[in-house]
């Protein structure tokens, strides 16, 4: 028996998969991609999500595309193993998903939560990850570059144990993968490919699903 | 005369209604006795699967009041073992619930709420088990339907009972009820791959109604790796 749809999770869901947008522009410090990310106005990207479980053999792959326009619109579209867009626009967010009945809006009652994330959406965007209320962010050099960003709140910290983020070094402000591990053999690893930096993208991306 | 109870009154309703099942579309129901009635017992596993398999599926729950999530779901099933290992994820991946049972033991190892009630992962695992495993039950009565279909009719020590419905082009529904009457689960299975099943459409009568669409993503047999209990390693080859 399955029970409503949390909204701490939906949002949780998106905060996790829109800490990408805040990652533009690569400096070696929080003050060089602070000032990095006001270059930044929109984003457009392929990605391919490895669903990795210690029940699977080999990873669950999703694909799709997302879409960012600053200040705080996004479009974040999986195009398999199941059709769903996730809207942010002008403070109002709405997901479709492809069921039984076609592209339906989701109606589990949690996307008001997500104002919050478009909240912390501003804050990224801007770089200042530091300054978020819900991980705390540390930089990590080495051979790789690395992002790591850990839950503050224990809620957070229930499903996500750390998020690691690695940017590309052959385009500036574009990211090669982010990570989010649940636990030890569980997680998700998200890889961007054609990402593609400033360019125009028409407002009826961010507002409708078809 | 002595007025009935409404009590009185649904046990004969209620019965009345398993008797217009029994009578009026069937031929006479047999307890089967696995030493004779090999063939039948195997018709009547049919819906199963009978190695190891790991199922991918989306899953479309609907819920009172219209609304709805989608989400994935990764099932290991060994019959032998009469063991599953379920997990339920968001599309992005998150991990909502991860929990094993082998029928007389649950174990979960994650759970978010609102999947973190004992509750939720008891009946959660009795709906897997259903689509997934033949009933335990070994007192079990086979009758044919007017259309050719097999019912095969399980049993068990509970009050449950379970009827499994096989058409003649082998798609399958799955009723479980009380008695006196009283529905708890349906199934119906279309869209089958040798006896896997594409759609699975489900309803749940408790504790409210609700009703969840699994279309299946991949399924695949196990062997000689990761087993219900026993959980393997993912493998890194994105």
């Amino acid at each position: 028996m399955i029970t409503r749809y949390n909204a701490k999770n939906q949002l949780l869901t998106a905060a996790i998969l829109l800490i990408c947008f805040g990652l533009v522009g690569w400096g070696e410090t929080w003050e060089d991609i602070r000032r990095d990310s006001a270059d930044i106005v929109s984003i457009k990207a392929e990605f391919s999500q490895y669903k990795h479980l210690k029940i699977l053999t080999k990873p669950l792959v999703s694909q799709g595309r997302f879409y960012f326009q600053k200040p705080d619109s996004i479009r974040w579209e999986y195009s398999t193993p199941v059709k769903s867009i996730l809207l942010m626009h002008k403070g109002n967010v709405k997901r479709y998903t492809q069921g039984n009945r076609g592209l339906v809006e989701d109606a589990s009652g949690a996307l008001a939560s997500m104002q919050v994330v478009v909240q912390e959406i501003g804050l990224w965007s801007q770089g200042r990850f530091t300054e978020s209320d819900h991980f705390q962010a540390e930089l990590k050099g080495g051979k790789e570059r690395k992002f790591i960003l850990t839950p503050r709140e224990k809620a957070f910290a229930a499903m996500i144990a750390r998020i690691e983020i690695i940017p590309s070094t052959q385009q500036k402000g574009a990211i090669k993968s982010v990570k989010i591990v649940e636990s030890e053999g569980n997680y998700t690893l998200l890889k961007f490919t054609n990402v593609k930096m400033n360019e125009k993208i028409a407002e009826s991306v961010f507002r409708d699903a078809s | 005369m002595k007025r009935k109870t409404p009590a009185v009154r649904l046990f004969f309703l209620g019965g009345l209604l398993v008797l217009l099942v029994s009578c009026g579309h069937l031929t006479e129901m047999k307890k089967l006795n696995p030493a004779t009635d090999q063939a039948l017992l195997e018709v009547c596993g049919s819906p199963y699967v009978k190695i190891p398999h790991r199922f991918v599926h989306a899953i479309e729950a609907t819920f009172p009041g219209g609304r709805s999530a989608t989400m994935l779901g990764v099932t290991l099933v060994d019959p032998d073992r009469q063991a599953l290992h379920s997990v339920l994820m968001t599309l992005e991946g998150l991990v909502l619930f991860d929990g094993e049972s082998d029928g007389a033991t649950l174990s979960v190892s994650r759970a978010v709420a609102p999947f973190d009630k004992e509750s939720f992962a008891r009946n959660m695992m009795d709906d897997v088990r259903l689509l997934f495993l033949a009933p335990a039950s070994s007192y079990l009565e086979h009758g044919i339907m007017k259309d050719g279909a097999n019912l095969c009719r399980f049993k068990g020590n509970t009050a449950e009972t379970v009827d499994v419905l096989i058409r003649p082009d082998r798609t399958w529904k799955i009723e479980t009820y009380t008695t006196p009457f009283q529905p708890i689960r349906e199934v119906m299975a279309t869209n089958l791959t040798g006896n896997i099943s594409g759609d699975i459409a489900f309803r749940g009568h408790t504790p409210q109604d609700y009703t969840l669409h699994l279309k299946l993503i991949s399924a695949e047999p196990v062997s000689g790796e990761s087993s219900p209990t026993e959980p393997g390693a993912g493998t890194d080859n994105e």
